[in-house]
């Protein structure tokens, strides 16, 4: 078996425990059905794209594509884990290069990231209205891509430099946070949003993640695609450099 | 031939001090070398450049024949390193923990439930084996650290100081096989605190300190070389009073202890063994008494390790 797909296994076999798959299953879908009916009841249907929508049917792509920060966390936490627990030298000892670790993390989220978004898909049919073609999968196939790998790598990058469980946690749900909350994931970003919310939704990734799967969900996809998937070949880029750099500084136990 | 040759290595972290400062060593094929030195002496370091871990800040370092500069990917494949640091699958059972292991060192299918059954029953891992590393104790997580590693055959195998946490059984039991493994070509490279362990599965050692070698050779050479005052104590019948005297008056510098009477012996603290056991012979004969008891502490690899670190602390 390839070397890359041996530490891609391990890394989900390890990663992968009943409390963590809970996790990444339950709280997106919390956030779908219980902030999305509850929501729905006070905001029935809105003009979106130039169609009446319902607000689950509007919040479903977002937590789709919240999803690659579910996959980009654990990434993260998966590169921490192994730091903190003597895995990581102990893999670096074996015939493994640091290039395939980084890989494998890479491909192992974006499995993640996928199930975790096909679980959303399969909760959400029943209750939102979904017009989506063979392209439009494709364009969201990319879409998760390109996003897990620019989230993927911000969370890699923290993993490889915090020193503490601690620093980690708290970094993370930070970003967590401001990241979800400064997208279109639970509102529209329209000329009534407050400037400066909407200028930070526009430098913020997962903004152009969303809407791209958006409109494919909603068959509106078009030029702003480009657009988009340039923003996000551009944003993963950059952050896959960065945790590429701040990975080959990884420091190992300080033992003499 | 050499599994390890090691030419003036030098290691800095922060381009300033040199926590290994120019050693020079090899270690031949099959061979159990220990390598000893307190804390902070650079063991750890140089186990980190041999297993390619860390680059050498100076000197050439082969290992099975590679520059480990060049070639780390290849000799990864060859070597097994059981490091110091405590490393596990926190969530997965011992057994799982080893299927994982036997997956990254891509044992075949077929073999890796023969070796692990084999490991488990060796190793006694048995009653623990579906509990996960979470839930076992330190000693039981360090056993499971160590037998995962020998779940591949490795033509060389580092051991950062492998028995750390053992019981004394486990501790045993490890060694010996550790030993068969040598005697089956494997070349051992092993560092520990506990000397006793040293003694008992080296073939040489080396004694390390500030980043420096100090003393490499087989045990008994060392002993011999670094032979110092010895301890002889001896129990008699009739006067031994007058034995203590004699010793005192005849073995210039030695010390010469003891209560002096039947019950308790007259220790002798001496570097001319043959002399005080000349006068022991001249005072039974003269005295027409009878030894009771009589032993000369050897020189233990203790002795020879806190005479070499102690002399380089001293300078």
């Amino acid at each position: 078996m390839n070397s890359t797909i041996r530490l891609t296994y391990r890394i989900i076999r390890s990663a992968l425990d009943v409390n963590t798959i809970s996790f990444l299953i339950l709280l997106p879908v919390g956030y779908l059905l219980i902030m999305g009916l509850m929501m729905g009841s006070i905001i029935h249907s809105f003009n979106y794209g130039g169609s009446n929508l319902s607000y689950v049917s509007f919040i479903a792509p977002g937590i789709v594509a919240d999803q690659i920060l579910m996959g980009g966390s654990m990434a993260g936490w998966v590169l921490w884990s192994d730091k903190r627990t003597g895995m990581l030298e102990q893999i670096f000892s074996m015939p493994f290069s640091r290039f395939q670790y980084q890989l494998s993390n890479l491909i192992a989220m974006i499995l993640v990231t996928f199930g975790g978004a096909l679980i959303m898909i399969l909760v959400a049919i029943p209750f939102i209205s979904i017009n989506i073609t063979a392209y439009g999968f494709l364009l969201v196939f990319i879409y998760l891509v390109l996003g897990t790998l620019t989230f993927g790598s911000i969370m890699l990058a923290l993993g490889a430099t915090v020193r503490s469980n601690q620093v980690f946690n708290v970094i993370s749900n930070i970003m967590f946070f401001v990241v979800t909350f400064t997208s279109s994931v639970f509102y529209p970003i329209t000329s009534q949003t407050p400037r400066p919310l909407a200028m930070a939704a526009m430098l913020n990734p997962l903004t152009y993640v969303v809407d791209g799967i958006r409109g494919a969900f909603l068959n509106t996809s078009g030029v702003a695609d480009i657009y988009y998937i340039a923003v996000l070949v551009t944003t993963s880029a950059i952050f896959m450099a960065i945790a590429s750099y701040t990975y080959k500084r990884i420091k190992l136990s300080a033992t003499v | 031939m050499n599994s390890i040759e090691v030419s003036d290595l030098k290691v800095s972290y922060d381009g300033k001090k040199y926590v290994v400062d120019g050693l020079s060593f090899d270690v031949e094929e099959g061979e159990i070398f220990g390598f000893l030195g307190p804390n902070g002496a650079g063991k750890t370091t140089t186990i980190r450049v041999l297993t390619t871990l860390i680059k050498p800040t100076q000197g050439i370092v082969n290992v099975l024949g590679m520059d480990v500069t060049k070639r780390g990917l290849e000799i990864r494949k060859r070597i097994g390193v059981i490091l110091q640091q405590p490393s596990y699958e926190w969530n997965l059972s011992v057994e799982k923990n080893m299927y994982i292991y036997a997956t990254l060192w891509n044992i075949p299918r077929s073999q890796v439930k023969k070796r692990i059954d084999e490991l488990i029953e060796k190793f006694d891992l048995a009653e623990i084996r579906k509990v996960s590393a979470a839930d076992i104790s330190i000693g039981q997580r360090r056993r499971l650290q160590l037998v995962r590693e020998l779940i591949h055959d490795s033509e060389l195998l580092f051991l950062d100081e492998p028995t750390i946490g053992l019981d004394p059984i486990a501790r045993k039991n490890l060694l010996t096989y550790f030993k068969s493994l040598a005697k089956d070509g494997t070349t051992i490279f092993f560092t520990t605190h506990n000397l006793e362990e040293a003694d008992f599965l080296c073939d040489r050692v080396g004694i390390i300190n500030h980043g420096r070698l100090y003393a490499i050779d087989s045990i008994d050479n060392l002993k011999a070389t670094y032979e110092g005052d010895r301890t002889i104590e001896v129990l008699v019948n009739k006067a031994p009073e007058r034995l203590a005297e004699k010793l005192k008056s005849r073995l210039v510098g030695a010390v010469v202890d003891g209560t002096f009477n039947k019950e308790s012996p007259i220790k002798i603290v001496t570097n001319k063994v043959p002399d005080a056991m000349e006068i022991i012979n001249e005072y039974i004969k003269e005295e027409g008494d009878s030894l009771l008891w009589l032993n000369i502490k050897k020189t233990e690899l203790e002795d020879v390790f806190f005479k070499v670190v102690g002399e380089q602390q001293n300078e």
